[in-house]
């Protein structure tokens, strides 16, 4: 295996590498456009390294944990290089640090600035990984990867593990699972849906490590991934333990709120006594070479790249994956074979037996039932308390029919035709429902969510929003979230719209692989607790497939056609004149 | 006398993915006006037929006999042979209501007691296409009247030698669906539009549908036009390619959902057609380089491996060039892997030099060949970074009067020259390299000749010869094009 995910790494570089030389080939506005740049922002406060920016919308695709050039949009490469830290939706600002400098000149006031990405290159630092692991004969790595290892339980570990679990207040797969972690000699995967309580799970696992005084590494892809896990932690056991391994200056309030400290050294608390240091996959990476772990508990396993979790696997000898490859998959740029496009986790699902938590703690029954039969093999069931629960709507309204908490989810058909990335029909239905929910309803707006597959439905999406609401005379402190798919998994709303845009088949044809991908249809599907209300053409469920390997895919599509209630769209669109 | 209604085959859900209307006319057309296959689709068809002989010969087979369309007589002899539990039966014959089936393949699917068969197809292409499953799902419906279940799966033996198995399961749903459509154009309860796409130009029913779709200018000639499309416009009063050169886009797009710069482009592609001549829309995406390479693959007609690997690399020299040919070739599978590396090797030498090549074929095998074979270190990276597709640099700078964007329309457009008639490989010989080869030589050729035409297309005023028309009343005719490249608006 050696020399495919040394090819992963070379081509992942390639591909990154390329796709920012053709960033560099476009103009301003055309990066504006395709969302590889943020224009128009002007700074609101810089000093300690740490840089804050005023904006008029994140239509960029950029991520907390991004790499930035913050600087004219022409000199790209001349700006400064920051990272994105936190992203404020409320006040509109970015806040950034610089990346690799300790300060810069101050940014001229009412300078307009731009945004725009800047690679990452660490292909080197996992490739050495790799190779440290595969030059030494029968590694337990490389053993764990060629599915060598024994999985056979400790049965007298299983058994009293198990009880601690139980009297922890864990379910009865949530036990299985935090017995299994003590149980298993080397590996074990923890298959955690949406909802179940994997954090939750997690906290309780890193406790009951420092109650036995392991020392414990915590992995994750992402920042927020990492300190998620450390606050749940800290809240669990003892504060002083919890470490984040974080070289950035920039302030982590809900960690400091949570008792976690932060360090540079990878080998704090790693001498004497038990601790539990969250890193992410990329200082993972690095600091294994200096501190070694009793055991290495991953987190969004799902989303690791298989040659990235190499590296931070070697920080102990034990390895815990929690994930979910059902969910989505890592964010890859090169052309790879499809077995090397897989995560960690969904590589070694494949090859050991693992424990998938069972009940859902998110989800009423109507919004778990088609995930659980199209995804989970009917195993996600919701709990008792979650699968009763209901939306809470005032008396009267507009939209009885389509926002009826007692049909949690259902299908707006919308008959427009020959759209690709965009309906202004369906955005306005969306907005006009939205509006209905936060105005007449009070929902907070904290508490709904709007889904869309593409950057160009989202942007119509908000507009609609702001003009019907402004039309209604509705001004509501903050706006729901409207996101696409990839940036909205891990969170949860009471009330999810989802928007699928499109209604050209022959063009969806030609985008099967993104469009109707069941893992992007799984996080859409299973973010919302009471209420899902789809809006979508039905010519968006009406793609034949071209060849037999989209017809999985496309038969879940047609399914969920099938199976949701549908509502005509035309009648809705009607309501919505006659209220004027 | 009403012609008697023609039986459902296997062939109508195989068409149906394809083309309803093909499906339609099979049922209700006159078949003396189906025309004979244009070379390519006969070179396939022969092709095909060569395969699967290769294939039955190597196989312990018997076949039903019956007096030639008996086909009850058929499905008794085919019952006898499953009765008696014979291992692999060809040709047999499945028959239900209105309908007839004849896989090529009823393979015994020992497990004890009563024999009980699973379907099989031979087919020459190296992928299975749900065309391929639609036709076994077929078989299988009618094969479950006889055994106590439907088999749950079924298998092709294809071009490159693999057996993949089909889930019956999966496909359900898209075989309910097609069927009942089928059984619906049948008794004439759905008739489904004409509408022009890829396959038409080799269609047996060419000769009926084009004429009509000319005759109208019906959108679906218009390069981007898709069946959504075209209802969408239809809806707002426009029908025809000369009402559709007429439209003004931003008025157009607050009443559909089609953005703008779409109906701005459709509107050019319509105005191409009717003034015969091709118009500009932004520069072209590539710059002149001193060192240029087209290359083009071709894979071995029956093993389905890439055989062949061209490259011709041109170096500008005074008022001339230099040329030079890059050629390697794989009689069997297991030269491919070594052939690519050696292929690939030799591309990698010029290391900013562009490759160019015509559609999206051409990376998407190199991506399957380093899927097959790749190395690390491989310079596949390097040679992917400077891929240029000539089809995706024409569409997105010039908008031809021509109906498709495929090689040999773009060249009739540029050139003037004649769609090139592809000579069939024949059946007979088993050494095709040198025909294959010589076709993928001209192919390249033609390539370069298309990029350099568009390139003074682009530049100066001289431009397409012969072309697509259509009249102001909205038929479209082949007719020399004027001269003159005009400006997008």
């Amino acid at each position: 295996m050696r020399e495919p995910l040394l090819r992963y790494l070379q081509r992942e570089r390639l591909a990154e590498r390329r796709y920012e030389r053709e960033l560099r080939a476009l103009s301003l506005a055309e990066r504006v456009e395709c969302g590889e740049a943020l224009a128009g922002l002007s700074v609101v406060s810089q000093g300690g390294g740490r840089i804050t920016v005023a904006m008029s919308e994140h239509s960029a695709k950029f991520r907390e944990g991004d790499v930035l050039w913050l600087g004219d949009g022409v000199r790209i490469e001349e700006g400064l290089p920051v990272r994105l830290v936190r992203y404020d939706g409320a006040a509109r600002q970015l806040h950034l640090e610089l990346d690799g400098r300790e300060e810069a000149s101050p940014l001229r006031a009412g300078r307009e600035l731009v945004l725009d990405r800047r690679s990452m290159d660490l292909a080197e630092r996992f490739a050495l990984a790799v190779e440290d692991v595969y030059t030494k004969t029968n590694h337990p790595i490389a053993l764990c990867l060629e599915g060598k290892l024994s999985t056979d339980d400790d049965e007298a570990v299983r058994r009293e593990a198990e009880i601690d679990g139980f009297r922890r207040g864990l379910d009865r797969t949530q036990a299985a699972a935090f017995a299994r972690a003590f149980a298993r000699p080397k590996l074990h995967m923890i298959q955690g849906p949406p909802g179940t309580g994997k954090t939750r799970l997690l906290a309780e696992i890193l406790s009951a490590c420092a109650e036995r005084r392991e020392r414990v590494a915590v992995v994750a892809y992402t920042h927020r991934a990492v300190d998620q896990v450390l606050v749940r932690a800290a809240q669990r056991t003892d504060p002083r333990l919890v470490w984040k391994l974080d070289s950035s200056r920039s302030e982590a309030p809900e960690l400091a709120a949570a008792g976690v400290r932060r360090t540079t050294s990878a080998e704090r608390g790693a001498s004497t006594g038990p601790a539990i240091v969250g890193l992410t996959t990329h200082a993972a990476c690095r600091a294994a070479d200096r501190a070694t772990f009793d055991r290495v508990v991953f987190d969004e396993a799902g989303q690791i790249p298989l040659p990235h979790a190499v590296g931070a696997m070697r920080l102990g000898p034990r390895w815990l994956f929690v994930g979910d490859h059902a969910q989505l998959p890592p964010v890859v740029a090169g052309e790879h074979a499809e077995e090397w496009r897989a995560s960690i986790f969904a590589h070694l699902v494949e090859r050991y037996p693992s424990t998938m938590l069972e009940t859902t703690y998110r989800m009423n029954s109507g919004i778990c039932d088609f995930p659980s039969r199209a995804f989970y093999a009917g195993n996600l069931k919701p709990s008792a308390e979650a699968s009763s629960r209901r939306l809470a709507l005032a008396p009267g309204g507009r939209f009885r029919d389509v926002l009826d908490p007692q049909r949690p989810a259902v299908l707006v058909e919308v008959p427009h035709r020959g759209a690709a990335m965009r309906s202004r029909r369906e955005a306005a239905i969306v907005a006009e429902l939205s509006i209905e929910l936060m105005a007449h309803h009070r929902l907070p707006a904290e508490e709904l969510a709007v889904i869309a597959p593409f950057r160009a439905q989202g942007m119509a999406i908000r507009e609609e929003l702001e003009r019907r609401a402004a039309i209604r005379g509705f001004r509501p402190a903050s706006w729901p979230l409207v996101e696409t798919v990839e940036r909205i998994q891990g969170r949860e709303r009471e009330v999810v719209l989802i928007s699928l845009a499109s209604s050209d088949p022959e063009w969806l044809a030609e985008q099967t692989d993104f469009y109707f991908s069941p893992n992007r249809l799984n996080v859409a599907l299973t973010r919302a607790r009471t209420k899902r209300i789809l809006v979508a053409s039905p010519l968006a469920f009406r793609v034949r497939a071209r060849t037999l390997e989209d017809v999985p895919a496309l038969s879940v599509f047609a399914a969920l056609y099938r199976e949701t209630p549908r509502i005509d769209g035309a009648s809705v669109e009607k309501e919505i004149e006659v209220d004027g | 006398m009403p012609r008697k209604l023609r039986p459902i085959t296997g062939t109508h859900l195989f068409q149906r993915e394809r083309c309803s209307r093909w499906v339609w006319l099979d049922f209700h057309e006159d078949p003396a006006r189906k025309l004979p296959p244009d070379a390519a689709a006969a070179a396939r068809m022969a092709q095909g037929r060569r395969h699967e002989r290769e294939i039955v010969a190597k196989l312990d087979v018997v076949e039903p006999h019956y007096p030639a369309n008996d086909f009850e007589a058929g499905e008794r002899a085919t019952r006898e042979l499953m009765g008696s539990g014979a291992p692999l039966i060809y040709q047999g014959v499945l028959l239900g209501e209105h309908r007839v089936g004849k896989p090529d393949l009823l393979r015994r699917a020992d497990g004890g007691g009563t024999p009980r068969y699973l379907l099989g197809d031979i087919k020459a292409s190296s992928r299975a296409k749900l065309e391929h499953a639609m036709q076994l799902a077929f078989y299988a419906d009618l094969l479950a009247a006889s055994q106590s279940d439907g088999p749950k799966t079924a298998f092709l033996l294809l071009g490159d030698g693999r057996e993949e198995r089909v889930q019956l399961d999966d496909v359900e749903p898209f075989y309910r669906e097609a069927a009942a459509e089928v059984e619906a154009m049948r008794e004439r309860r759905h008739e489904p539009r004409a509408a022009f796409h890829v396959h038409c130009h080799g269609c047996a029913w060419r000769g009926v549908c084009l004429p009509e779709l000319e005759a109208r200018g019906d959108l679906s000639l218009v390069h981007g036009i898709s069946p959504a499309r075209r209802e969408a416009l239809e809806e707002v009063g426009v029908h025809n390619i000369a009402q559709l050169a007429c439209i003004e886009p931003a008025q157009l797009a607050a009443r559909t959902e089609l953005p703008r710069e779409t109906l701005r482009r459709l509107r050019l592609q319509a105005r191409a057609l009717l003034d015969r001549a091709p118009h500009r829309l932004a520069p072209l995406p590539w710059k002149a380089a001193r060192i240029a390479v087209a290359a083009e693959f071709a894979r071995h007609p029956i093993r389905g491996h890439v055989a062949e690997f061209l490259a011709y690399r041109t170096i500008a020299a005074g008022n001339g060039f230099q040329e030079q040919w890059i050629h390697e070739s794989a009689q069997n599978p297991e030269e491919e892997g070594p052939a690519y590396r050696r292929f690939l090797s030799s591309l990698s030498l010029d290391r900013d030099a562009p490759i160019y090549h015509f559609g999206a074929e051409l990376p998407d095998t190199l991506a399957q060949l380093d899927a097959r074979h790749g190395k690390l270190n491989d310079p596949l990276p390097q040679v992917f970074a400077r891929l240029h597709d000539v089809q995706v640099g024409i569409r997105s700078s010039l908008v031809l009067p021509i109906l498709r964007y495929d090689l040999d329309r773009v060249a009739q457009a540029l050139l003037g020259t004649a769609p090139e008639s592809v000579e069939p490989h024949s059946a007979e010989t088993d050494d095709q390299s040198p025909q294959i080869r010589r076709a993928l030589a001209e192919r390249i050729l033609l390539v370069r000749r298309v990029r350099l035409a568009a390139a003074r297309a682009w530049q100066s005023d001289g431009a397409a010869s012969s072309a697509v028309s259509v009249s102001p009343e909205g038929t479209v005719a082949s007719a020399p094009a004027a001269a003159g490249l005009q400006d997008s608006p």
